[in-house]
């Protein structure tokens, strides 16, 4: 029997009213409704009625500042994620719901109590995407120093195994619920932890039965040597900043071969790029689409993003002149939530390039470090084709510059060309995530 | 302010309150891990028109329980809470959260995130417990001096309540013309740095519809008594009898009164109703039978309209501001609660029978708490 064709995975990546940066200033956008459950139940319905794999909202420790006081121009704060998909969990029906929370500042134990309620709220729909905390946090969480990275992944480390054993402190079969014999659990099937490393030391129990995925499925970002390390000892989707198809196709080959390394197969990692496109039923309509979205960045706040994103005040330069490349390469250490790769901020810089062409050519794409196309549903389509067909990825964690709206778009005009090409499901085939992305349930551990 | 009826509160699980609810015919495996289950129950308490419920209550820490005990069997109640948010629509949705070994910027956040989500209806029940088993899955409380832990808590909810006011109301403002989403001189750092905690904010959350969510605690030690007078919006406490009630609630109350605050004080109540399958007295007598212990609160079996004297006579005696009840069997005593013995409340007048208020706050007739800074900032 042949294989079946390799089809894309899709998630949505919610970030307040959308991935372009002023997309809370389009006439279409209603930014007071990020407060309302009704925001985030419609645009996860949508994604939905597209079929998509999951949603995932990302985490932040701290309020976003600049000069020494919040971020008061762009769209900045984030609800916490594991409630906004707890909320989600009853209101929708097969998507998965994924969410990063920090192994820095969150202990193991709630991690896995919350994600494990989460996990049976929602049928066995939940993910957990592990993130490494950057030092903003610290302001917050008095733990004195910010722990430098070899430290924070070996704290994720531990945390993984604990976790995992907090997890599996039930067996499947424990929770006997046995009326007649007046046993709720069987002890003999729930058994203690007992862990004790280097940062945390956990007892268990959990109280919560093992999770109906066994363990929701794992996320990781991080694409720094260590990070790849980490993601693929254990991570089963793992999301990237791919630029270009070289980039994607390199990245996972080494994943591929890293994760074969720690003896797992190759297939049981799924690796999604962000994926930013403007749809327009024309590629002209997209083109306009772009232009508008470019002039609703405010020339400011243009100035103000591209300092954050140097850690370098730019306005000190002329905007007219070179970019001043030796100055950035200076304050391009520990840069937080981006993995300190700086190659990929530095290959949108074009040789001869000034502050001026550099920020206007950014400012549609909103300084991203990921992909970023502008294009009938034709296009993209054949787009995401491409990279799956040339193995530059397993599928793409969309980025829609305008929500609802523009991922409306996508859905209604993108969803029905890939699914004519057989580029994606249909239909969804199982009810939890793993089954969505074709991952085994992994049995419980030793 | 002080709201002019009783306030009624439910304590939500998975098969009901009475050790033994778990072992009836009618109760299912599925009950203490399905969101659905807690909708149903959130469903019937808010059109019985109760005013909250509440997850996880009583808190019991991570210590699993023994294997008679459908206790053991657990779901995280904030996440809990989250879920029953679009299943609901003008209940309270009250969740136990710890105030020991969690960070009070993670409890901020959170109840930040489930009070605008569900605009203006949760309420943090407070656990403040050291209990020696949650040593060893949160070494951290290792360091903290049990002589000293009602301090902590106090600077816990401190840490906490700065937080929820980092962000003045007002703060966002969407001018889309001017493209300010956030006025960020309604916004402000709290650079607190305590005896356990070092916490310079600003919270990265809007600040709550309601202020800062219904604070519900039920430590009732004298430390806690201190503790709720200073920061607690509503106190359940747990007498055997109308005349320890008078006793517990008043002098809580005077507490409060000279802390300048009101508090809400709620008796727990696990009620046994006629039903008819059997009359309350038969149906707990067979869950006793079945079960060697009940909860150490006040329990109620028999019909309706006498549970409605108890309650009407509890209020007129001062001994409570309302009950938070812990029905023996769900949904049926709930069921009975809502279905029978609310509307006899409120032909007695002892509870409101029109709309309820937008927020919970408002509901409970408590006053929006406002920001620190917006005083200091321009008053």
């Amino acid at each position: 029997m042949a294989e079946p064709p390799r089809m894309l995975h899709l998630g949505l990546w919610m970030l307040t009213t959308g991935h372009h940066i002023a997309s809370w200033r389009h006439p279409d956008s209603t930014p007071s409704a990020i407060l309302n459950l009704d925001f985030y139940r419609e645009a996860a319905r949508i994604a939905e009625a597209g079929k998509f794999d999951m949603v995932f909202f990302e985490d932040t420790l701290a309020a976003r500042e600049r000069n020494g006081h919040v971020f008061g121009e762009v769209s900045i704060y984030s609800l916490d994620p594991l409630i906004s998909i707890a909320a989600l969990a009853l209101a929708t029906d097969r998507i998965g719901l994924a969410s990063s929370y920090s192994t820095t500042y969150h202990l193991p134990y709630v991690l896995a109590e919350k994600f494990a309620a989460i996990d049976h709220l929602s049928g066995g729909r939940a993910a957990w995407n592990l993130v490494t905390s950057g030092p903003a946090g610290a302001r917050n969480y008095g733990l004195g120093e910010h722990p430098d990275r070899p430290t924070r992944y070996a704290m994720a480390h531990d945390v993984v195994a604990i976790v995992k054993q907090l997890w599996d402190s039930w067996a499947d079969d424990a929770f006997v619920f046995d009326q007649a014999g007046g046993r709720y659990y069987d002890p003999a099937k729930v058994l203690p932890t007992h862990f004790a490393g280097q940062w945390e030391a956990v007892r268990g129990p959990l109280t919560t039965p093992r999770p109906p995925q066994g363990y929701p499925v794992f996320i990781q970002a991080g694409m720094s040597e260590w990070g790849m390390d980490f993601a693929a000892s254990f991570a089963e989707v793992i999301f990237c900043a791919a630029r270009t198809l070289e980039i994607g196709q390199s990245f996972r080959a080494q994943m591929r071969a890293k994760a074969e390394g720690f003896g797992r197969s190759p297939d049981g990692m799924k690796l999604l790029p962000g994926y930013f496109p403007v749809v327009g039923r024309t590629e002209a309509e997209a083109r306009e689409k772009e232009e508008y979205f470019r002039q609703l960045v405010h020339p400011e706040i243009q100035m103000g993003l591209l300092s954050e994103r140097f850690n370098l005040d730019l306005s000190q330069y002329p905007f007219d002149g070179p970019f001043p490349m030796d100055d950035i390469m200076a304050h391009l250490e520990e840069r937080a939530n981006i993995g300190g790769e700086r190659s990929r901020f530095l290959a949108d810089i074009l040789p001869d390039d000034t502050i001026a062409a550099y920020s206007r050519r950014m400012a549609a794409r909103t300084y991203s470090a990921h992909q970023y196309m502008a294009g009938d549903p034709e296009q993209i389509a054949d787009h995401m084709g491409r990279w799956l067909h040339a193995g530059g990825c397993d599928g793409f964690i969309l980025m829609p510059p305008l929500v609802p709206g523009e991922l409306k778009a996508f859905v209604d005009e993108v969803i029905p060309v890939l699914q004519a090409k057989g580029l994606f499901r249909k239909d969804y085939s199982g009810s939890t995530l793993r089954d969505h992305f074709g991952l085994a349930r992994p049995p419980r551990g030793p | 302010m002080g709201k002019p009826h009783l306030t009624l509160s439910v304590a939500l699980n998975a098969a009901g309150h009475h050790p033994a609810a778990w072992r009836l015919p009618q109760a299912r495996r599925a009950q203490a891990l399905s969101g659905a289950h807690f909708a149903q129950l959130a469903g019937l308490a808010e059109r019985g028109g109760l005013d909250l419920v509440l997850l996880g209550y009583p808190a019991r820490g991570s210590e699993l329980a023994p294997p008679p005990s459908a206790e053991a069997v657990r779901l995280d109640a904030m996440s809990l809470a989250a879920a029953l948010i679009p299943m609901t629509r003008d209940i309270g949705l009250g969740a136990v959260a710890p105030a020991t070994y969690w960070e009070p910027f993670n409890i901020a956040r959170s109840f930040s995130a489930l009070d605008n989500l569900s605009r203006g209806r949760a309420a943090w029940c407070v656990d403040a417990a050291l209990r020696p088993y949650d040593l060893g899955n949160f070494s951290r409380l290792a360091a903290v001096d049990p002589s000293r832990a009602h301090e902590r808590t106090r600077e816990f909810m401190e840490v906490a309540y700065a937080l929820w006011d980092s962000w003045e109301r007002g703060a966002l403002v969407f001018d889309k013309a001017n493209a300010q989403f956030t006025d960020h001189t309604k916004v402000h750092r709290i650079d607190h740095a305590g005896d356990w905690f070092k916490v310079e904010g600003p919270l990265n959350s809007p600040r709550p519809v309601q202020g800062r969510p219904v604070i519900v605690q039920s430590d009732t030690s004298t430390d806690g008594l201190a503790l709720a007078a200073a920061t607690a919006d509503v106190l359940i406490i747990r007498p055997m009898t109308i005349e320890a009630a008078v006793e517990a609630a008043g002098a809580a109350k005077a507490k409060a009164v000279a802390a300048g605050r009101e508090l809400i004080v709620l008796a727990d109540l696990m009620p046994i109703v006629d039903r008819e399958g059997g009359s309350g007295a038969d149906r707990l007598a067979a869950l006793d039978a079945l079960a060697q212990r009940r909860p150490e609160c006040l329990g109620f079996a028999g019909a309706p309209a006498a549970l409605a004297d108890l309650i009407q006579a509890w209020i007129r005696a001062g001994a409570c501001d309302g009950f938070n009840l812990l029905p023996a069997v769900l949904p049926d005593d709930l069921a009975a609660v809502a279905d029978s013995v609310v509307p006899e409340l409120k032909r007695r007048g002892l509870v409101a029978d029109g709309p309820a208020g937008a927020t919970l706050r408002q509901r409970l007739g408590l006053a929006e708490p406002a920001s620190r800074y917006e005083a200091a900032a321009h008053g």
